[in-house]
């Protein structure tokens, strides 16, 4: 395995746990918040997503579904990040049809996000 | 929640499973969440379990990264597809079909031979694994991706990760080793179940406050478990498992036909 395929390897493990330890981070912040400073924040009972507008304003207000929101999209975005390293080091690595295969399924991600901009 | 999620992801891991399994019935049958918001939540909880299982098979080079890239463009237009079908179908339907997954997964966990966990193996078998990438020939490519685009399927429709479609198919049918089996498998989870969550998370079938808390039980509860693994007599734990799993089938099975089990 040559040095550079190794490097990559690492960056895509940190870049796997950093975004499910701060996603955790985040919605520990949320609950916490939402447990013990909830009667004094203005805190919608029905926890759907946000729209990004919304998400915003709470965040701005430091309201805790916002940052819950964050953790959980935090969560769903690494995976994504996980597949653009990959695409990465295939480029580094030259071997351009693998990185037409994982621009292929990160099209295919993109396109299962566009729904929550409509 | 949050501690039903710490158990089910710490039998999760143990068992080698996403988790998914356990948290829809938890959910539903514990919590009364409905079916729908239910799976959402289990496909965040699974990117969960899976991104520190992944993230450990990638530094130590088990997993297939080629493969899993190959594979992951019929999983994900597969879990889409599921997602989208899981919109327009009754819940009750969803909830017999799952409890059909149970009992499947029971009776698989019944025949099947241990699988051994990749992240078990020493420093001499992590370098074995390394080569070996490059000494099996890959056969039934076509089959695979089919069996990928309907274990895709399955994550979006229910909620679970599908590796328990996608290791027999690499294994049995592709001529893929078990052992790298698993940690590809592993690795295609999360981003199978990042592509059906987006599908829930856009219809809001994601409760940010089901899903925060779940998902903090099960992160917890994956990391204890890795941690403990070694001191779990695995035969008998499988065993409960099994009865556990049965029995949710039949609790499940029942719910769907809004029927009284013990719930």
């Amino acid at each position: 395995m040559n040095e550079k395929k190794e490097k990559i390897d690492i960056y895509v493990s940190n870049i796997l746990l950093i975004g499910s330890y701060s996603a955790a981070v985040l919605s520990v912040v949320g609950l916490f918040m939402l447990l013990f400073f909830a009667p004094t924040t203005s805190v919608q009972l029905e926890s759907k997503p946000l729209s990004f507008s919304l998400f915003f304003s709470y965040l701005k207000e430091k309201n805790p579904l916002s940052f819950l929101n964050l953790g959980i999209l935090v969560m769903m975005l690494t995976p994504l990040f996980r597949v653009m390293t990959a695409a990465l080091s295939f480029f580094l690595e030259k071997d351009y049809k693998y990185v037409f295969i994982a621009c292929g399924v990160l099209i295919i991600l993109l396109v299962s996000i566009i729904p929550i901009f409509i | 929640m949050v501690i039903g999620g710490l158990v089910a992801g710490l039998f999760g891991s143990l068992l080698g499973l996403g988790g998914g399994v356990l948290i829809i019935p938890l959910l539903t049958l514990v919590f009364g969440v409905p079916m729908k918001e239910a799976i959402g939540t289990s496909l965040i909880c699974v990117i969960a379990t899976s991104s520190g299982a992944a993230s450990l098979y990638v530094r130590k080079h088990f997993a297939d990264i080629r493969l899993a890239m190959t594979l992951e463009l019929a999983t994900t237009i597969g879990a889409i597809v599921g997602g989208l079908v899981a919109g327009i179908i009754k819940p009750e339907i969803l909830t017999i079909l799952f409890s059909v997954l149970l009992f499947y997964i029971a009776l698989s966990m019944i025949c099947k031979r241990p699988v051994e966990d990749p992240a078990k193996g020493g420093e001499e078998n992590l370098e074995g694994n390394s080569s070996a990438q490059g000494e099996y020939q890959i056969t039934n490519f076509p089959f695979g991706m089919g069996a990928s685009f309907f274990a895709g399927n399955i994550s979006g429709l229910l909620g679970v990760g599908g590796g328990v479609i996608k290791v027999p198919a690499m294994y049995l049918m592709m001529g893929v080793p078990l052992r790298i089996a698993v940690a590809t498998s592993n690795f295609m989870i999360g981003v199978t179940a990042t592509a059906g969550a987006f599908v829930y998370y856009a219809r809001g079938e994601v409760d940010l406050l089901v899903s925060g808390a779940t998902m903090i039980g099960v992160f917890l509860g994956a990391l204890v478990g890795s941690r403990i693994l070694h001191l779990i007599k695995m035969e008998h734990l499988k065993k409960a498992f099994i009865i556990v799993l049965l029995y949710l089938s039949v609790e499940m099975l029942f719910k769907g036909l809004h029927l009284h089990f013990l719930f």
